[in-house]
């Protein structure tokens, strides 16, 4: 029993820092990024690669994979996505569809489908707790994970980028009168959106067998913690990751394995019909009518 | 024919929003082939008594009746199909139809209770679209149109539905003089051919010139009703909304 | 009491009715269609069995194209996920077939059924969410639906597949059944969407997508016209689906829940023109032969073509063709109305 909690909340942790830059995209662009996919694989590649390549720790490398991710966030967004936000959501949407199929097909040609691993010695071992087992990669992974999420969520509130983010995010026409530049906005919020999944990647790529589709399956958990906490909410990705990975972890036990997708979406399709404002509920753009 | 009898009533209608009343306890009686007038400042409840009317929202207390029979909770089609019909104050014209088909829209779907075929519908369309001096743009699309045509679209659209009640949101925000007084007449011809008009206007000249009667609403209550000299003059609807220089201007 | 035309008014014409296409116009039109009819029947019988096959996946592409454009293009709802019903159409035929050794087209038919039985129950539900946040939940619709699929193995054969029945007949004669079965699909889908777009639904659906307040007081109903919509779509997509089994002859649910080929579908309407009757037809020949035709060869890119057209469509037609095309024909027509009114 405390097993399942302690591998829900660890699962929940990281699920949260995979979550909040997909949020944070949402909630200030109204853009739903399927291609954050594809930024999840990139960041776990790269550290995958200086791993190989240089020897580099994994969790050393994890500014590395932001920084790459970052630049290449903000060149999609100021040169493709910028052009065509005013299309509306389901335009963007497909959009990043696109790059994420152009992103993630690249990778299986350059890189192949094989299943790959990120093993530093400490790997396998762990800390057992009376009973429980805590294995310290992923105890690593869940406090990085929480601190990077705080981290972010200083930014925010306490520098001036942040508040213009904010400020954005509530009414983008007002941001400008102030001031603002949107465009610039709008690139960097994609950007550092894209450094996050990079993060929760190189993480990723210590706990997980990474490939090319690596990302796919977080980017539905990012979708329904997305819903379930609040667009662009920072205390509801917390919340809905830690939420989702204990529901994941009892439904394994309980369901079965195979089940999880299905819980998590019947979840996601029953919040957005019930609550869409999400459970800790500032909506910054309508969904029911 | 009985001439003057209560056609739609409302019975404490209320509705709101969150735990706020938008429109508190009305009580209102609409007489066949009369004008009513909906006065009041901005947030007093006008619109949403109109959503209410039209079925867009639900009352949250209270009755409507249509001829004696509740039209409370019908969805705003049905409502149509009764015969009630409206236009919004935010015009909502149908991008990519053209000014036709979007006016055949109302005869289409609800004209004589299910709505009549398509063709006979453009017809009737064409029709309508004539008497509101919009005969010559029939095949434009609505991009193309002015804020004053765009009004008159709007009416004609609802006209299609060949309403018995016909609700008028704001019709003539926006317009010049001239384009007032003409919808005035337009207003008034709709009228004198037996529809039954419930008009919200902040044009206070055009809401006297056309109103047979008024009920004044002030944060969601009804404060004052009547003939549109007694209202003008009324103690509570001169210090709620019209200000001393108006009364004074139409005072004796 | 009526404002205008009471039945005994509206006798008299004052205004030619909706523009009727003149009788030449329409000549012309009869020739072009007998010319497609001749053009769509032919091709088992010169081209290369390569080429059949390549065509009978167009023909599969176009009908998708054209169930979801009913969605898409009149009631304006993103249905991204609708590749549920293709989905569930195949594992139909999948399990009736195997199953309960049902013949093909009564297995079809309940693939059809099915699937419009799926959506119309889904719909109430899930057509009250707007825009994006419906198009996500028809995405969360196919992933669980898939794994229900995967996780019903004993009758579906979960994650190993299935083996549908094979065609009895030469490989001749297949090919003709199967390009011949999809071509009435998607003659059946066209037809579909040219009759939602002449009546009522097609006027109500058009409305609601521009504005759904402003059209239920017209008195649309459009609860029920979006979920008849979805209804339809998701009976044409079940159709398809279920052909798409029997002529693959093996099934896994990645196959037919498939979210990229939903998209797929989706941005051949767009391209083609979403909200017209041709449009998506036009689309999904335009994007399956220009994959087929190009890139095709270098199979392990095909992804990657893909997500290039997909972006420069959205960067360049967000429109589409066939809308950009109507823009500029109707521009013209529109003034030569006007010169016909100056004239007389």
């Amino acid at each position: 029993m405390s097993q399942i909690v302690v591998n829900g909340l660890l699962t929940g942790g990281l699920y949260a820092l995979v979550a909040v830059g997909f949020s944070l995209v949402w909630g200030v662009m109204n853009v739903v990024n399927i291609a954050h996919a594809a930024y999840i694989m990139l960041g776990a590649y790269v550290s995958y690669w200086l791993y190989q390549l240089y020897g580099w720790d994994p969790f050393l490398s994890i500014p590395a994979a932001m920084a790459v991710l970052f630049v290449f966030g903000y060149l999609v967004a100021s040169l493709v996505l910028n052009r065509v936000i005013r299309y509306g959501l389901v335009m963007t949407l497909v959009l990043t569809f696109g790059i994420d199929l152009i992103l993630q097909n690249a990778a299986l040609m350059l890189w192949s489908a094989d299943y790959r691993s990120v093993t530093p010695a400490y790997a396998g071992q762990g800390l057992a707790l009376g009973g429980v087992m805590v294995p310290y990669v992923r105890l690593a992974v869940f406090v990085l994970a929480i601190v990077f999420v705080i981290l972010f969520s200083l930014f925010l509130s306490r520098t001036r980028m942040g508040n213009a983010i904010q400020a954005t995010a509530l009414n983008p026409a007002a941001a400008e009168l102030t001031g603002v530049r949107i465009e610039r906005i709008y690139a960097l919020t994609y950007a550092i959106g894209a450094a996050l999944a990079a993060a929760a990647g190189s993480m990723i790529s210590v706990v997980y067998t990474i490939q090319p589709q690596v990302g796919n399956v977080f980017l539905t958990r990012a979708f329904v913690i997305t819903v379930l906490g609040g667009l662009g909410s920072i205390p509801g990705a917390l919340l809905g990751g830690v939420l989702l990975g204990l529901a994941e972890s009892f439904a394994t036990v309980t369901v079965g394995i195979g089940w999880s997708e299905a819980v998590s979406f019947s979840l996601l399709v029953i919040i957005l019909i019930v609550r869409p404002q999400g459970l800790l509920g500032r909506r910054f753009f309508g969904g029911v009518g | 024919m009985g001439e003057r009898t209560p056609l739609l009533v409302g019975r404490g209608v209320t509705r709101f929003f969150g735990g706020v009343a938008a429109v508190m306890d009305v009580d209102f009686e609409v007489r066949s082939g009369e004008v009513l007038g909906l006065i009041g400042p901005n947030g007093a409840g006008k619109t949403t008594l109109m959503n209410l009317i039209s079925g867009l929202i639900p009352l949250s207390r209270g009755d409507m009746l249509l001829d004696g029979r509740s039209i409370k909770g019908l969805p705003p089609w049905d409502i149509a199909r009764l015969g009630i019909a409206r236009t919004f104050q935010i015009v909502k014209p149908f991008a990519g139809m053209t000014l036709r088909e979007n006016v055949a829209m109302g005869a289409m779907f609800a004209r004589e209770g299910r709505g009549v075929p398509a063709r006979e519908a453009l017809e009737l369309a064409g029709e309508v679209l004539e008497l509101v001096g919009l005969g010559d743009r029939m095949n434009s699309y609505t991009d193309e149109l002015n804020i004053a045509l765009r009004k008159r679209l709007e009416l004609a659209r609802a006209l299609a539905l060949n309403p018995r009640i016909l609700l008028l949101d704001e019709v003539m925000a926006g317009l010049n003089l001239k384009e007032v007084e003409r919808l005035m007449e337009l207003v008034k011809t709709i009228n004198a051919r037996g529809v039954t008009i419930i008009v919200i206007e902040h044009v206070m000249k055009a809401i006297m010139g056309i109103s047979d009667r008024i009920i004044v609403l002030h944060y969601g209550r009804k404060i004052a009703e009547g003939p549109p000299q007694a209202v003008a003059q009324d103690e509570n609807v001169i210090t709620a909304y019209l200000g001393r220089r108006f009364a004074q201007g139409k005072g004796a | 009491m009526s404002v205008t035309g009471s039945s005994a008014s509206h006798q008299r014409k004052i205004h030619p009715p909706a523009p009727e296409p003149s009788p030449a116009r329409r000549a012309a039109w009869v020739v072009v269609a007998a010319l497609l009819a001749v053009l769509a029947v032919l091709p088992p019988f010169y081209l290369s069995g390569y080429w059949v096959r390549v065509i009978t996946g167009l023909l599969m592409y176009a009908a998708l194209a054209s169930a979801i454009n009913i969605m898409v293009g009149f009631a304006g709802y993103p249905a991204l996920g609708n590749i549920v019903f293709f989905g569930t159409g195949a594992y139909t035929v999948a399990v009736l077939m195997v199953k309960y050794n049902t013949g093909f087209f009564v297995a079809l038919a309940a693939a059809g059924v099915l699937a419009a039985v799926y959506a119309a129950l889904l719909g109430t539900a899930v057509l009250r969410l707007r825009g994006a946040y419906f198009g996500i939940a028809t995405i969360g619709i196919n992933h669980a639906t898939s794994e229900l699929v995967t996780n019903l193995d004993r009758l579906t054969g979960g994650g190993r597949g299935t083996i549908v029945p094979f065609y009895p007949g030469g490989i001749e004669e297949e090919r003709m059944f199967f390009y011949y079965l999809m071509l009435g699909l998607m003659v059946l889908s066209v037809f579909t969407v040219w009759v939602i777009s002449r009546n009522r639904l097609g006027y109500g659906l058009r409305a609601l997508k521009a504005d759904q307040e402003g059209a239920s007081v017209m008195g649309v109903n459009t609860t029920r016209y979006k979920v008849i919509a979805w209804t339809i779509s998701a009976g044409l997509t079940g159709l398809v689906g279920g052909a798409y089994a029997y002529w693959l002859a093996f099934l896994e649910p990645p196959y037919v829940f498939d979210i990229t080929m939903s998209v797929k579908t989706y941005i051949m309407a767009i391209l083609g023109g979403a909200g017209t009757v041709i449009g998506p037809v036009v689309g999904a020949f335009a994007l399956e032969l220009l994959s087929e035709l190009i890139w095709g060869r270098f199979l392990e890119a095909h992804m990657l073509v893909l997500g290039i057209v997909v972006v420069l469509v959205v960067l360049f037609i967000p429109q589409g063709f066939m809308n950009l095309v109507g823009r500029l024909l109707g521009g013209q027509r529109r003034r030569r109305a006007k010169e016909v009114r100056a004239d007389g």
